[in-house]
């Protein structure tokens, strides 16, 4: 199914049954519609199902009932960044990121030249020929997401990508991934623990509540674009940070 | 500096003549008969002895054929069943139970089976070897698949790769890095089973050399035949230490026992 929605979710619902517990509604009547070239956050408490949705919306994992249609139908091209970074431990920094476009036959030189900007931007072009265990954490997860922007996809995925990382850091690849974002005109569907992350990034806050997972609300980020110290340092970001702790409670 | 960089050669190079001269004089000063113990200077002799009657090649040949054909099919076997039992929960359920079993046993144990079914040939030993080879390589396989995360797996699916595009550019990888991990202990097993096949019948091989000199009271061939095998022993680690080293350049390896 196409829609004029980046993706677009309908009634969706999931239920892991298990022979021991009472069935776990990982998620209930979860409705969403994600505009194209929109940064979406999803926030909520652990275990409210935000991975299990975005693994739904990555076609990861099945719905039990509901409908996910992609603007580009069925065989909508998506990259997904994971929470560890699951690179390739035999190949070097370049390597993995252009396997996607290996995979795929996409070797062109077009390509290739893109993927060397898509390096630079991401402050990797001296670190090419490096091999994932000489690089730090967050280094890896540059890597993972240079090569999740690759092949192009439309549609990005991040499972709390700077979860693993410290403050500083993540405040700083914050800031490479919005640049990139606005150069690139993806949608991003981003999954976080964080609120202070939530609000710098996204031009929505999609907030759940658990057991079942649910849309508590959907809160909209009015702040000028482009954002960097200056948003943090507005009075507005903290209010939509007290704001959005109020609801998650 | 001379001395840190080749300390590990250095060392053993001084210790090897002290090592001989000890020897040579214990055999001299307290008479030792030379069928018990002959003195380093004799048993050299008689090892040139050997080299130069020519019989030797011949036997150290059939020992190695035993050895890398075991070893190469061994693996090959090994590598396909652990594959697919690694991938098919049935096929699991069905073999697992036997892999146990033959597994707790020593498979040296077969060897005289093996030998009245394929007579004292290369065969017998060699089948030997391949069992003695394959065990491992399949467990070792089986575990090498299961250990891949389930994210690499959904990393190619996100990227929609083909089946066989999974199994040449992440499963052959992975087990490719399991098996070179795997081939000195292999190694060093299909030694053990070629010659242990070799003690109990064969025509030919270093381990039939053993038998000989055993039964003929002929020390300097027993001690001979054991320099030979720690010799090849050596060298089979030393080159599938330098594969590992080479392909595995992405791993930080344990530090080697020897080189
Ligand atoms: N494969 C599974 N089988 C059974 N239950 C599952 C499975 N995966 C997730 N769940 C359950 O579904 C619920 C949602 O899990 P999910 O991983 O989506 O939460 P989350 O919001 O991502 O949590 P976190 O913030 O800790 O990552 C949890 O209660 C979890 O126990
Ligand atoms: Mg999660």
């Amino acid at each position: 199914m196409s829609s004029e929605y980046s993706v677009e979710l309908k009634g969706l619902n999931k239920i892991y049954s298990n022979l021991l517990k009472e069935d776990t509604v990982a998620l209930k009547d979860i409705n969403l519609q994600i505009k194209p070239g929109e940064f979406i956050s999803i926030i909520g408490p652990s275990g409210c199902g935000k991975s299990t949705l975005l693994r739904i919306i990555g076609n990861l994992d099945k719905p039990t009932s509901g409908t996910i249609s992609y603007r580009d139908g069925a065989d909508q091209q998506m990259g997904f960044v994971f929470q560890d970074s699951v690179l390739l431990p035999w190949k070097n920094v370049k390597q993995n990121a252009e396997f996607p476009l290996v995979i795929q036959k996409k070797q062109t030189k077009e390509n290739e030249e893109k993927l060397d900007e898509l390096l630079e931007l991401a402050g990797l072009s001296e670190f090419k020929t490096a091999l994932p265990r000489e690089l730090s954490g967050g280094m890896k997860q540059r890597v993972s997401i240079v090569r999740a922007l690759s092949y192009d996809a439309p549609l990005l995925l991040m499972d709390e990508p700077f979860g693993a990382l410290d403050a500083l850091t993540r405040d700083h690849l914050n800031e490479e991934l919005l640049k990139i974002w606005q150069k690139t005109k993806k949608t991003v569907i981003f999954v976080t623990h964080s609120i202070e992350e939530a609000t710098f990034l996204s031009d929505r806050v999609i907030v759940m509540s658990a057991r079942p997972g649910q849309i508590k609300e959907v809160v909209t980020i009015d702040l000028a674009r482009p954002r960097g110290d200056v948003t943090r340092n507005d009075p507005r970001f903290a209010e939509y940070n007290k704001y959005l702790r109020g609801i998650i409670g | 500096m001379f001395y840190h960089k080749y300390r590990k050669i250095i060392l053993p190079a001084a210790f090897l003549p002290a090592f001989l001269i000890v020897w040579e004089l214990y055999v001299r000063v307290f008479h030792v008969p030379n069928y018990l113990l002959p003195g380093p200077a004799e048993l050299f002799w008689s090892m040139i002895r050997l080299f130069t009657g020519g019989e030797v090649m011949k036997h150290i040949a059939v020992t190695m054929e035993e050895i890398l054909v075991g070893t190469a099919i061994g693996i090959a076997i090994g590598l396909a069943l652990g594959y697919l039992m690694a991938k098919l929960k049935l096929i699991e359920r069905l073999v697992m139970p036997f892999v146990i079993i033959v597994q707790t046993a020593p498979k040296i144990s077969l060897a005289p089976l093996f030998i009245l079914w394929m007579g004292l040939g290369i065969e017998s030993k060699a089948a030997l070897v391949i069992l003695v080879v394959s065990f491992p390589i399949m467990i070792n396989e089986v575990a090498a698949i299961r250990s891949i995360e389930g994210n690499v797996y959904n990393l190619m699916k996100i990227l929609k790769a083909r089946r066989w595009q999974v199994f040449t550019k992440i499963e052959i990888p992975y087990s490719i890095e399991m098996l070179l991990s795997g081939i000195k202990l292999a190694l060093t097993q299909a030694m053990t089973g070629a010659v242990i096949g070799e003690m109990i019948g064969a025509k030919a091989g270093l381990g039939y050399l053993l038998t000989l000199g055993s039964e003929t009271y002929d020390i300097k061939m027993i001690l001979n035949a054991v320099i030979l095998l720690s010799v090849i022993g050596l060298g089979l680690y030393l080159i599938s230490e330098f594969v590992e080293r080479k392909a595995l350049y992405w791993k930080v390896l344990d530090k080697s026992v020897i080189g």
